[in-house]
């Protein structure tokens, strides 16, 4: 029967990594190019966001953590429906941006305490983004949406004289 | 359910080792593939099922009697579907994948491949390859490119316990 499980049909290989964490997606990239070809493609991600949207099991939070060292750091936390539990996992701050703007499905928007800097976040796959921005504006307000149709993040940042929109 | 009056309410199941089975229509029917046969009046003798051995079988009959035992409660069919897959290996549980899949069996092919995805989850990318018969296809320069992209997807890692 050895010979049998070489035998997986794609579609099916698909629903088994549709439940696999990002963490895991990542690392099973490196299986092979099917695998990384359906672990990459857009729809797949998609319906992973979504999945993990609806998923009640896992959630998860970010914390803050203080730190004695200079870089800025977030642990995990899990609410199980009872209590928060602190998982061990820590994830530093990307580019030293800690203050969390606002966020929207599991992307990020920060910025570090001069407002200079702009950053898009995604925890999950650690990856991040610089934004060009002209000036600190601490009084402005921030937003962040995803375009259904281009999938592409918008951020939106007004304050008293102009606002700017990013894609 | 049944077109013509006197359809018997046990089916016989074949597998392809030619074990023979007897199961509840009321049961068997949670598989859309059966359920399509009997609608047509196809299941009157012996059901016979191509793609699903004797040992597969019989463990999708142990499920099919199970979980349309449980009333209309949710909670209590998850909890029964988590206990019957708790201690399945990977074998088993890959030939299960694809004979849930190949009955049309939605729940049983969600429960496993979700089970499937939780024995995965701190498995090496080797382990990965042996278990799903996958040949590695990168050279050696495009691989190691791929994991350095994805470093820290490799901390806390079990070691592999298949060989």
């Amino acid at each position: 029967m050895a010979d049998k499980k070489s035998n997986f049909p794609p579609e099916i290989v698909e629903i088994i990594l549709s439940n696999l964490s990002v963490k895991s997606l990542y690392r099973f990239k490196s299986v092979s190019k099917s695998w990384n070809t359906i672990i990459t493609d857009p729809v797949f991600i998609q319906n992973h966001i979504q999945k993990s949207k609806h998923s009640t099991s896992h959630n998860l939070f970010l914390h803050r953590a203080m730190s004695s060292t200079s870089s800025i750091r977030f642990s995990v936390v899990k609410f199980d429906g009872e209590k928060f539990q602190t998982l061990p996992v820590v994830i530093e701050a990307p580019f030293g941006c800690g203050l969390v703007l606002c966020f929207c499905d599991g992307i990020l928007l920060l910025t570090n305490h001069s407002y200079q800097r702009l950053v898009l976040w995604n925890p999950s796959t650690r990856t991040a983004e610089k934004l060009w921005h002209r000036k600190g504006c601490s009084k402005a307000a921030f937003g962040l949406c995803r375009d259904p149709n281009t999938d592409e993040f918008k951020v939106v940042v007004a304050d008293w004289y102009h606002y700017s929109v990013y894609s | 359910m049944a077109a013509e009056t006197g359809t018997p309410t046990t089916l016989t199941l074949k597998s392809n080792d030619d074990e023979l089975f007897s199961v509840a229509e009321s049961a068997a029917i949670l598989s859309v593939t059966i359920r399509n046969m009997v609608e047509d009046g196809c299941a009157g003798g012996v059901i016979p099922l191509d793609n699903v051995d004797g040992k597969t079988l019989a463990s999708v009959i142990t499920y099919m009697n199970g979980i349309s035992a449980i009333p209309a409660d949710e909670e209590k069919k998850k909890s029964y579907r988590d206990k019957f897959l708790s201690d399945k290996d990977f074998e088993t549980l890959a030939d299960m994948v694809l004979a849930a899949n190949y009955l049309n069996m939605s729940c049983l092919m969600d429960a496993v491949s979700a089970k499937i995805a939780q024995v995965m989850e701190k498995k090496s990318v080797g382990w990965v390859r042996r278990k799903f018969g996958i040949e590695n296809d990168y050279t050696p320069e495009e691989e190691a490119a791929v994991k350095e992209e994805h470093k820290w997807t490799f901390e806390g890692v079990e070691t592999d316990d298949d060989n």
